[in-house]
């Protein structure tokens, strides 16, 4: 191929694709037929951000949490939220030591690389709050003192989109930790038949234990080399423009904030790094744009997609640049 | 919903009270000063307002007890409602109802003081009642707003008002007033500014329940609607102006309290001084001795007539020479037949007016200008003089008829059967001041004559060269006043009508005076030679009348002293020489319209000047000087159609409309193109292949144009070839949505393309995607490279059909 000759060089800049594959590869294994969501979840990871799963139990979302613990090599922790859960069952806790009279500290789920915070809006606010400063700044206070997460902390949160009754929502500055919501939905016909067929014959009817692909170190280098990947003033200017499109459309209430758009602009470049690409195109600022957004927008709308779409639609991408110097 | 609204409706109203409302500025500074829901009163504006509006009508009263009276009874009346309004207010007894009825009477108040005032027969025009009903309004609102909308409504009436005063008023009190009026009014709007500035914060934010701007808007659009539809249903005149003001009479309306109005009817001032001072007032104040004959001018004009070979005596009948009051009877009738020579020499007793002195206008002409007046039609051409043929017989002229118009007789003689070519009428007045002539001087398709007071038909009779005129007068009495009505000719038609058929049925019918309207010299070379050159290619019919008129108004000149004296045939003269008088013109274009077989008939008259108008009596004057001969043209045996060939002199003639015009122009058109039809032919088919071919020509240009712009760097290859590819996608009803990128568009619109397409926008793509958005260190292309790139997808780029692009977007999962 004459034409794509010149573009080789270029490939050969994104490094790690090797592992991202093997992670890819690892995930769609825990969850069949939801490569679009393996590659939120990639980007979501890769960008150092929480999900939120807006989705009914059942549809694997355990697995998948497990899955990324068991493929980066990490320990899984998992909290089922309930009413009467305390801060200090996730964080953890100082216990006195009747042998040794001190006091020890006994570390709650969130000492964990994965963790999968079950219905989240079922517990209290206290304990979301708790929560959510774990995930802003990957550590916890208890009793004065702070104790380091670790540093690839991830958090996959879901809640229940059915059941609301006896729930706290989310506060809506809340929402603004998590880096996407995302819906796993039913798997089609044929995916569903595979998962029957392969459970056949096995005692435990999940699915068999994720290989570790890489480990902790690994991934930080990935997140660190994502948080390279080249984003061109042009496509900053578009996700601004993207942001004040928010801010002024008629039926958000509250806009887009320059927190959202940092995280924004992060799960962008792991997109571009997930397409092997280290520079940001405004195609991987659109991909992204509904998870990211949905997460965020607050208004008087029932469909957030439609508004997301309007959004995009109407703020023209950066195509003829102003001059950028002689190529 | 609902309840959320009105909440914030009330809450939100902006406080009368100064201390409790927020301020944007810092309220130290301000909170010292006048608070400006003082200064932003319009009630300043609304004082001088009213008293503009008293200083108008100072002009229209008079100044005993009564009008004194009447002049007060006003104002004293709103004072009184204002105040009140004022008691009702402090025992806080003022709801929105009494308000409400507070401001009808207002409104009412002026025309129930005219009414009282009437009974004394003393009164103010409809127009002054209506404005100081609004300044009423404007005063009451201005006193006791209730509501904040009051207060701008009060400015608004009383500036408009004092506005409208403006127009009424002639006297320079009202002038002051009303720039007092402006300076309150410039106020008011800054202190309505500043005091909106400050009320930023407190913004009302009231859901109307009802659109009331859309229904204000919808209703005026209505109304405009309306009164435009009744003016073009109407006649042509604008009769919704009649009677809507008050008028003087002149039209259908007559009000004895009318300030001027349509017509001006009387109210209208008559002159005592001087005849030009006035317009056409039924009024016989002045007398001027100086009174030619026609003759008289023609020969001022254009120089005595003299004969070579003297065999005809010149027979001039010219009126008598005495003095006559304007009531005496006529002694004699002229109704012998005449000449008019085109054998003429300088000279003769030229009247000379001093510098200075008055002009002894011949009459006044009411009405649009430039005309021609008609006052002799010559049929015969014998031997360079055009004559009245002896054997006109008037039997087939129509009759007179009386009819009473707003109980004024009209003479009507116009036919029955009104041609296509008559466009309506227009009416003129024409007054007679020193034109001694019975003869009715008209323009040209006089249908209609009244008189004050003249209601007999058998005072008009038709002479024998079909003219008007007042039977059994010496003249028209000095200062008649004549109200015409003439028919306008629908140029239109005239080019339309189809004249070989018109000059058949003329030559049936047997009328004894054909004869004379088509004889012409048979042997004059240079004006059959005129004839023919002016009218080749040209179909018959009002074209060729067209063409001979254009012919002789381009390519010849005039010059009133190349009389060609002496000469024997100056019409030969004339033709060669291609310079002389106006008769000269109208002769040349008579005869050599007869030699193409129609009919003609040389006419004589004055031509109305646009320059001579008066604006100040809004008339024209027709002075000795204007006399002026002219021809007419017989069409479809009925109607003589004037033709003005002289350079410098036009007809009044009814313009084509818009639609007749593009008629006319596809009539010319397609006479051409039946004319030209294998090169229409032609151009047609090349215009058809062009347009069939078009998306391929016009993508070889662009291509072109895109290739050579860029050349010269990668950067400007990349860009335009991105150019290039976008323009053909617009180009093919594929145009990329400016909110997709241009990977996902390009490679949506090629989903269907060959393969080798898809390589090539996908290599494009990528290219220039990291041209676009890549950091320069990674943009280090070879040039050949790229343009081979480019140059591929130039060659095979073409987006699919714009039905097979998923309408959805692709990134919402």
């Amino acid at each position: 191929m004459a034409t794509l000759e010149i573009l080789k060089d270029t490939e050969g800049t994104c490094q790690h694709q090797g592992e991202i594959d093997g992670l890819r590869q690892a995930l769609s294994q825990a969850l069949v037929g939801k490569a679009e969501v393996i590659e939120f979840v990639l980007a979501s990871l890769l960008a150092r951000g929480h999900i939120l799963f807006d989705d009914l139990p059942g549809l694997g979302k355990t697995t998948l949490a497990k899955a990324i613990a068991s493929a980066v090599g990490g320990k899984f922790g998992r909290v089922q939220c309930t009413p009467d859960l305390l801060p200090s069952d996730i964080t953890g806790f100082n216990i006195f030591n009747q042998k040794t009279h001190e006091f020890e500290f006994r570390e709650g789920p969130t000492f964990s690389d994965v963790l999968l915070a079950d219905e989240i809006n079922r517990t209290t606010p206290r304990t979301q709050s708790a929560l959510f400063e774990a995930m802003a700044e990957r550590q916890v206070s208890i009793d004065g003192r702070s104790y380091a997460l670790s540093p690839s902390f991830f958090v996959l949160a879901t809640q229940n989109p059915v059941e609301s009754h006896g729930t706290y929502p989310l506060p809506e500055a809340q929402l603004d930790r998590f880096s996407m919501k995302l819906q796993i939905g039913y798997p089609d016909r044929t995916n569903e038949i595979e998962l029957l067929s392969a459970s056949v014959g096995r005692m435990d009817t999940s699915r068999p234990p994720t290989q570790q692909v890489i480990n902790p170190h690994q991934l930080q280098l990935l997140q660190q080399h994502v948080a390279t990947v080249a984003v061109s003033p042009v496509v900053q200017g578009y996700l601004v423009d993207l942001a004040r499109a928010t801010r002024e459309h008629s039926e958000i209430e509250v806009g887009l904030s320059p927190r959202s758009l940092l995280i924004w602009q992060r799960v962008a470049q792991a997109w571009a790094h997930l397409q092997r690409r280290d520079f940001v195109i405004p195609d991987d600022v659109q991909k992204v744009a509904n998870p990211v957004l949905q997460v965020r927008l607050v208004g008087r709308f029932d469909d957030s997609t439609r508004i997301i779409e309007e959004i995009l639609g109407s703020v023209p991408v950066p195509v003829f640049s102003p001059a950028r110097g002689k190529g | 919903m609902s309840n959320a609204t009105t909440n914030r409706s009330t809450t939100k109203l902006p406080s009368k009270n100064g201390n409790t409302r927020r301020r944007l500025f810092s309220s130290e500074s301000l909170d010292t000063q006048v608070p400006l829901e003082q200064l932003s009163s319009p009630f300043p504006l609304a004082i001088l307002g009213t008293l503009t509006l008293v200083l108008v009508q100072v002009e229209d009263s008079q100044f005993d007890w009564l009008g004194l009276a009447r002049l007060a009874a006003s104002p004293l009346m709103l004072g009184m409602i204002c105040l009140v309004a004022s008691v009702l207010a402090a025992r806080s007894r003022l709801s929105q109802l009494a308000h409400s009825v507070l401001v009808v009477i207002s409104a009412v108040t002026p025309f129930a003081v005219e009414q009282f005032f009437r009974m004394f027969g003393i009164g103010f025009a409809f127009e002054l009642q209506s404005i100081g009903a609004i300044q009423a309004v404007g005063l009451f609102l201005a006193w006791s707003p209730k509501t904040p909308q009051g207060n701008v409504f009060a400015g608004l009436l009383s500036s408009f008002s004092a506005l409208f005063c403006v127009l009424l008023g002639t006297s320079w009190p009202v002038y002051v007033s009303a720039a007092f009026s402006g300076i309150a009014l410039l106020w008011w709007l800054m202190a309505r500014y500043w005091e909106r500035i400050q009320k930023a914060h407190a913004a009302t934010n009231v859901e109307r329940k009802l659109p009331w701007r859309f229904l204000i808007i919808a209703g005026c659009m209505g109304l405009t609607l309306a009164l435009a539809a009744t003016i073009r249903m109407g006649s042509t005149r604008l009769i919704s102006l009649a009677g809507f003001m008050p008028t003087s009479g002149g039209q259908d309306t007559f009000d004895q309290y009318a300030r001027s109005g349509v017509g001006d009817g009387d109210a209208l001032v008559g002159g005592k001084d001087d005849a030009s001072s006035f317009g056409p007032v039924e009024s016989e104040l002045f007398l001027d001795s100086e009174k030619p004959s026609l003759y008289d001018m023609y020969n001022d004009m254009y120089g005595e007539p003299f004969k070579i070979n003297m065999r005809h005596e010149r027979k001039i009948g010219l009126g008598s020479d005495t003095q006559m009051s304007s009531n005496s009877k006529a002694t004699t009738s002229q109704k012998s037949s005449r000449e008019f020579s085109l054998q003429r020499r300088r000279g003769g007793s030229q009247r000379k007016y001093a510098k200075g002195a008055k002009v002894p206008a011949l009459l006044y002409l009411v009405g649009k200008t430039p005309n021609h007046l008609k006052m002799e039609t010559f049929d015969l051409y014998e031997e360079n003089e055009w004559k009245q043929s002896v054997r006109l017989s008037p039997k087939n002229l129509p009759e007179f008829r009386l009819s009473r118009e707003l109980g004024k007789p009209w003479i009507h003689f116009s036919t029955v059967e009104q041609p296509d070519y008559l466009r309506g009428t227009s009416r003129y007045v024409v007054k007679i001041i020193n034109l001694k002539s019975q003869r009715i001087p008209a323009p040209p398709g006089l249908s209609a004559v009244h008189i004050d007071k003249v209601d007999r038909e058998n005072f008009f009779g038709w002479t024998a060269d079909h003219v008007v005129e007042m039977s059994d007068r010496d003249h028209i009495p000095q200062l008649t006043v004549i109200h015409e009505q003439a028919s306008r000719y629908g140029l239109h038609s005239l080019r339309m009508s189809d004249f070989s058929v018109s000059v058949n049925r003329m030559s049936r019918a047997s009328d004894p005076n054909a004869e004379f309207w088509s004889s012409y010299p048979n042997d004059h070379p240079l004006l059959n030679r005129l004839a023919t050159e002016s009218t080749r290619d040209i179909p018959r019919g009002w074209l060729q009348v067209e063409a001979v008129v254009k012919h002789l108004r381009e390519n010849f000149q005039v010059d009133s002293e190349s009389r060609y004296e002496d000469s024997e045939d100056p019409l030969a003269n004339f033709l060669r020489e291609r310079k002389g008088p106006d008769y000269l013109f109208a002769t040349s274009a008579a005869l050599a319209l007869r030699s193409l077989g129609y009919q003609t008939r040389f006419v004589s008259g004055f031509y109305v000047p646009e320059s001579n108008f008066d604006a100040v009596s809004r008339q024209t004057t027709v002075l000795p000087e204007n006399v002026h001969v002219w021809l007419e043209v017989r069409v479809d045996g009925a109607g003589w159609i004037p033709v003005e060939p002289t350079p410098g002199f036009e007809l009044n003639i009814e313009e084509l409309s818009i639609s007749e015009a593009f008629a006319f122009w596809i009539v010319q058109a397609s006479r051409w193109m039946q004319m030209h039809w294998p090169l229409v032919v032609a151009i047609v088919a090349g215009i058809l292949l062009a347009f069939e071919t078009r998306l391929v020509w016009i993508n070889l240009l662009l291509t072109l144009f895109c290739w050579l712009m860029g050349i010269g760097s990668v950067r400007r290859r990349l860009t335009w070839t991105l150019k290039l590819i976008e323009w053909r996608s617009a180009l093919q009803g594929t145009r990329r949505p400016v909110g997709t990128p241009i990977s996902t568009w390009y490679r949506q619109v090629t989903a269907t393309s060959p393969e080798n397409t898809k390589r090539n926008v996908s290599a494009f793509v990528s290219l220039i995607e990291r041209q676009l958005y890549a950091p320069l260190s990674q943009c280090h292309y070879d040039l050949h490279e790229v343009s081979r790139v480019c140059w591929k997808l130039a060659l095979t780029f073409s987006p699919q059909d714009a039905s097979a692009i998923p309408t959805h977007r692709t990134n919402a999962h």
